[in-house]
């Protein structure tokens, strides 16, 4: 009798599942210091002195619901494809970012996370785990084709 | 119409076809309604940021360009003329009769310099960074203490 592949624990939908659930919830609780802080988000944004002034404000507002909005989406299964690559283009500014400072020889706080989070720091170590970030969210973006993800838990809904 | 799933070619070959189109009209979903919620959210909130910093607004200060400056024959005993920039950006380099008025001093260096001035004393500020307007905070900073004859140097 052939093996029952919804149980098998690397089915194509649990690693979907486990995937949509860390970035999202990673995404989720990045924003939520930055939500709850931002002034402190804004005057970190400025020490970058990547954005142009004006812009500073309206980043800082809208950055952190944008994050906070992706993970949720990716925990619930909503445009998972979109979410994917919102958060690839995402990731891929932070490497920026972080990379060009660390360039420039400034020792400021990521703001990634809270200051007293064990990865928030301007080193390599950050560009390193938010590399590992974005080939999981391609992985994802490869792996799941649908626009609504239906898989909550590790067997498909209905079957016992 | 594309869509996406795999589909079957005249040749046979079976192929992974992605409807790019879905996913722009989707992040654009996704962009207007964190945009929104930003906007609702900082609006409720009591230490709400302004969309448009207030320092930007130029009904509080004239705006002169550096070139007009120059060739103006400024008297250095009827004016001051600031650089707003911090401490060490001001020793790099400076204007000339130029003194260091940090933004984030302000309290300190208004009493020092400012303290028995005039309220119609001309004031000349410059310095800025690429996401630091120093000059303009400064500037709309001594607006609000009633300065009127502010100057920022662009």
């Amino acid at each position: 009798m052939a093996p029952d592949r919804n149980k098998t624990i690397f089915h194509r939908g649990n690693i979907i599942l486990l995937l949509r659930l860390t970035l999202g919830g990673l995404f989720i609780y990045a924003s939520l210091h930055k939500i709850r802080n931002t002034v402190q988000f804004k005057d970190m944004i400025s020490k970058y002195e990547i954005l142009p002034y004006w812009m500073i404000n309206i980043t800082s507002i809208v950055l952190p619901w944008l994050e906070f909005l992706i993970g949720a989406l990716l925990i619930v299964g909503i445009f998972v494809r979109s979410c994917a690559i919102m958060q690839c283009s995402l990731l891929i500014t932070f490497i920026l970012a972080i990379s060009l400072n660390i360039a420039r020889g400034l020792e400021i706080y990521c703001g990634c996370f809270t200051e007293n989070s064990i990865i928030s720091s301007t080193n390599y170590w950050h560009i390193i785990f938010n590399g590992i970030l974005l080939m999981m969210v391609v992985i994802l973006f490869v792996l799941e084709r649908r626009r609504f993800s239906h898989r909550f838990f590790f067997r498909q809904a209905g079957q016992k | 119409m594309a869509s996406l799933i795999l589909s079957l070619n005249l040749n046979g070959e079976i192929r992974m076809t992605t409807n790019w189109k879905r996913i722009l009209f989707d992040i654009i979903i996704i962009l207007v309604t964190g945009i929104l919620i930003a906007a609702l959210i900082n609006g409720l909130r009591a230490d709400r940021i302004p969309i448009i910093p207030p320092c930007m607004d130029k009904g509080f200060y004239q705006v002169m360009k550096m070139s007009v400056f120059a060739q103006g024959k400024i008297e250095n005993s009827r004016c001051f003329i600031f650089d707003a920039r911090p401490h060490e950006l001001y020793h790099k380099n400076h204007l000339p009769n130029a003194v260091n008025f940090p933004v984030s001093q302000f309290d300190f260096f208004y009493h020092f310099y400012l303290d028995n001035a005039p309220l119609d004393v001309p004031i000349f500020i410059y310095g800025k960074t690429l996401s630091y307007a120093y000059d303009r905070e400064l500037a709309y900073r001594l607006s609000l203490m009633g300065y009127k004859n502010v100057t920022v140097i662009l």
